[in-house]
């Protein structure tokens, strides 16, 4: 048994290292746009497709497979800024019930023109060999686990670095909390606005392309890890990428655990946690300040 | 017992502190006013009174009730009206649909006659009390309009409808004339004056000296969230603190 | 204005005498189609009774109609002594029950994206709960539902096929949509939409607005879960398709392009979008690009949708035939 449960706790980090990735774009987008998008895992979508097209199904070598997913991502990258240019900064003043209905038409989008584009078959894609191994510590973990938790770590670093205490970041912050005031003082707004915005698309497309090994690549890509980064977004506070990185590993453990301990019924103590957190705080574990 | 009695009222933004024990009490058919500068906390301590903030401290009590734990629903449903500084209506709406929601409410919650609960429109009864009320602030000619098309100066007044078709007894007032024309100020004051006349008490705040020196009985200055000064008009106009804390600045409509 | 209502109940009076006379002119594909989006259209409209005159974005109304569709395809697949219609009246009534009980915690602090997100979470977890039911057929559902004689003593209704289900769906969804009328034209829907308008002036006319909203929330749950039960024998297999977030998304997809301020409004959305399914029907993927590229363009340019649209055509055009008039 106590196997079985530090066995569920690594998967537990790992799973909400996956769902990080996902959600870091996720809430990004919101910090800076406060939309909701429900087109994202769309583009965690997308971007598998490209990596696929990049490294067929057995990428040759760990650098070849990062440089696929690099190339998902800045293909999904310049699809976020055709996105932000023609529909998503259009959408200020509309009622917010509304944009996330845009936000689901763009999903509907991308869903069709994957259907015509990618067709209804199902891929595969193996980690690439040097990855394609597993440790055995007692526990046995494979070397593609421990590199999505590398990547999640390694995001989650950059982004917090990043936003902190690099001068871009801070204009981003800034915009984010206040585009009128950040307009009179002279910020490009809407350049700032357009390249975060690439940047989350861009984190969407990274993700995809990360995470498609070892999964069967349908259209379905992600819905699972999207249900729990829309969850982890709101419940870490929207738009605050350390909440998201903190709910994130809360619902991976909690997911791994239900697994475990709850084997009839998987994947509803997640939604249960969901549903006492936005009735407990509404806004969030780690609310933005307003 | 006073009709509106407040007792150390104490209100926190974050460190902030918008209210600091603020007392006041308002006798039933008084027109009480509230002034002081930009941030004194006049319109903090309206959201207190009314039920829309709960404070940190501190009790409300109306009629000789305690309306802490009300919500502003329930306040409104013992005699409460409310107006905001920027007219609130519903502007989807005509006109007169505005005032008979309201004045359909009102009856819902006093078990008055309404219309048969199978007729879906408003009972002609409904329909000439709407009308009576909107021709009490001037706006009977223009019924059919949509109320987004209306004046800032015609809104207040069709707040001022919809707000009176709730028969309130206490009326709190957010700068009834903030950004009215003269005339229609003037028009405000004659309103304001019947329904002194109409044993209504009102509670106010408001930047225009005049429409205070106007109408009302006591006036109360608020500075930084405590009370300077509180008692009839022309007592409080030669206070010391209060000359130099807002009168003395404010020079020009002082 | 009076002119543009004449107009709406003359389009309405074709349309419905359309609808009954469908079974002569169309196949049966066809009609079966008809049938299905006469649901989608009471669904629908029960979504708009939240979204428009309660202010409520739910992204998971789907829920209400899975309860629906699961209370008679159970009563129906496993033989329990229920007649149909008293089958119908209960699924509605577990559908407002269980609306209410939802409502009355999920309304009590979220609205906007927490209410979105949280209406989702709970109707998928509602999936998951039907998926690992062995009563409710699991996985697969509950399939091979036939359709029912209605034996009223006097006579037997025999709704075995599917024209004579087809007259039977189109009754309960003219009187669904009438009964829904009727309530919005009402002081409760005169209230409900101040509420929707401006939640805070509502509560200082003396209304409760989280029991509007309340109210509001177990309607549309109720109707949702009638427009289920109805489907449950007419596609005469229920899964758990049915309560997903894209069985969710097709009210608002229809309200949104029907037009979400006209009462009418998700009617028309519901029978254009089925429309653009069965065009588009030989085509993988084209459909969504459709809808997709539809909707958004909605949002983007017509928020107000096709009944908004030609409302406001309509006025135009009425406007420039008085100016005319006074020209001459």
């Amino acid at each position: 048994m106590t196997s079985q449960l530090s066995f569920a706790a690594v998967n537990g980090i790992v799973l909400g290292m996956a769902v990080f990735l996902v959600a870091a774009g996720l809430t990004l987008v919101f910090g800076i746009l406060k939309i909701f998008n429900f087109a994202h895992g769309a583009f965690f979508m997308i971007g598998a497709y490209v990596t696929h097209a990049v490294t067929g199904q057995e990428p040759s070598s760990l650098p070849l497979f990062m440089f696929a997913a690099l190339v998902a991502a800045m293909a999904m990258g310049a699809l976020g800024i055709l996105t932000d240019a023609v529909v998503l900064r259009r959408l200020d003043g509309v009622p917010r019930d509304y944009t996330l209905i845009a936000t689901f038409a763009i999903l509907l989008l991308c869903d069709g023109a994957a259907k015509i584009v990618f067709g209804q078959d199902i891929y595969t894609v193996y980690p690439p060999p040097v990855l394609d191994q597993t440790l055995n510590v007692g526990i046995v973990v494979s070397y593609y686990s421990l590199f999505i938790v590398l990547c999640g770590i390694v995001l989650f670093l950059l982004l917090d670095f990043g936003l902190n205490h690099l001068w871009f970041g801070k204009l981003v912050q800034a915009v984010a909390r206040d585009p009128w005031m950040a307009d009179v003082i002279g910020l490009r707004v809407q350049s700032i606005k357009l390249i975060s915005v690439g940047a989350s698309f861009a984190l969407a497309g990274l993700a995809g392309g990360l995470l498609v090994a070892n999964q069967s690549l349908s259209l379905n890509l992600g819905h699972s890890y999207l249900l729990l980064a829309f969850n982890s977004v709101i419940v870490g506070g929207l738009g605050s990428i350390r909440g998201a990185f903190i709910a994130a590993i809360i619902f991976g453990l909690f997911e791994s655990f239900n697994s475990v301990l709850l084997p009839s019924m998987p994947g509803t103590i997640s939604y249960a946690v969901l549903i006492a957190v936005i009735l407990w705080k509404p806004d969030g574990l780690f609310p933005e300040r307003a | 017992m006073s009709f509106l009695a407040a007792s150390q009222i104490r209100k926190k933004y974050g460190d902030f502190e918008a209210l600091k024990g603020v007392d006041l009490t308002v006798e039933k058919a008084q027109a009480f006013a509230i002034i002081g500068p930009n941030g004194a906390g006049k319109t903090t301590l309206f959201r207190v009174l009314t039920g829309e903030t709960p404070a940190d401290g501190g009790s409300v009590a109306f009629d000789g009730r305690d309306v802490n734990a009300l919500p502003a629903h329930q306040r409104v449903r013992m005699g409460f009206g409310r107006t905001f500084q920027v007219a609130r209506i519903f502007g989807e709406l005509s006109i007169l649909t505005n005032v008979i929601v309201a004045v359909e409410a009102r009856r819902s919650q006093t078990g008055e006659p309404k219309a048969a609960w199978w007729d879906w429109r408003p009972s002609a009864e409904i329909r000439d009390e709407a009308r009576a009320i909107l021709e009490s602030v001037g706006l009977q000619s223009r019924v059919d309009e949509h109320a987004s098309q209306l004046s800032h100066g015609d809104k207040k007044r069709l707040e001022f409808a919809i707000t009176l078709a709730g028969r309130p007894r206490l009326l709190m007032l957010d700068e009834p004339t903030a950004g009215m024309s003269i005339a229609d100020r003037r028009k405000t004051a004659q309103l304001l004056q019947k329904l002194k006349a109409e044993q209504i008490t009102i509670v106010m705040t408001e930047h225009d000296m005049d429409i205070i020196f106007d109408i009302a009985d006591r006036l109360m200055v608020l500075n930084y969230g405590e009370v300077v000064s509180v008692g009839d008009p022309e007592a409080v106009r030669q206070d010391e603190t209060v000359k130099r804390v807002y009168l003395g600045r404010g020079a020009g409509h002082a | 204005m009076t002119s543009y209502k004449a107009f709406s109940m003359l389009v309405l009076a074709i349309a419905f005498a359309a609808l009954t006379l469908a079974p002569f002119i169309v196949n049966q594909g066809l009609l079966f189609l008809i049938g299905l989006a006469m649901l989608q259209a009471l669904f629908a409209l029960s979504w708009n009774l939240m979204f428009s005159y309660a202010g409520l974005g739910s992204f998971g109304h789907a829920m209400f109609y899975g309860v629906g569709a699961y209370a008679v395809a159970a009563i129906i697949f496993h033989g329990l002594p229920i007649p149909f219609l008293a089958g119908v009246l209960l699924a509605t009534l577990l559908g407002a029950i269980s609306a209410f009980v939802i409502g009355s915690i999920v309304l009590r602090r979220a609205t906007g994206i927490q209410l979105a997100v949280l209406t989702l979470a709970l109707s998928q977890l509602a999936l998951l709960l039907v998926s690992y039911t062995n009563f409710l057929g699991r996985d697969d559902g509950l399939s091979g539902l036939a359709r029912p004689r209605i034996n009223l003593g006097a006579f037997v209704l025999d709704l075995t096929s599917q024209t004579a289900f087809y007259y039977f769906i189109l009754a309960a969804c003219a009187l669904g949509a009438a009964a829904l009328l009727w309530l919005v034209s009402g002081p409760i829907g005169r209230r409900m939409l101040a509420v929707r308008i401006d939640s805070e002036r509502a509560a200082f006319l003396g209304i409760d607005v989280r029991r509007q909203r309340l109210i509001a929330f177990t309607l549309a749950g109720a109707v949702a879960a009638f427009a289920g039960a109805l489907a449950a024998p007419w596609t005469q297999i229920v899964s758990t398709d049915s309560m997903s977030w894209l069985t969710s998304a097709q009210p608002m997809l229809a309200t949104l392009l029907g037009g979400a301020g006209s009462f009418w409004g998700p009617v028309i959305g519901a029978f254009a979008l089925t429309m653009v399914n069965y065009a588009t029907r030989t085509f993988a993927g084209l459909s969504e690009l459709m809808v997709g590229g539809i909707l958004l363009a909605v949002v983007m340019l017509a928020p107000s949708g096709i009944a908004g649209f030609t409302q406001s055509v309509a006025r135009t055009a009425a406007q420039w035939t008085k100016r005319r008039e006074n020209i001459q």
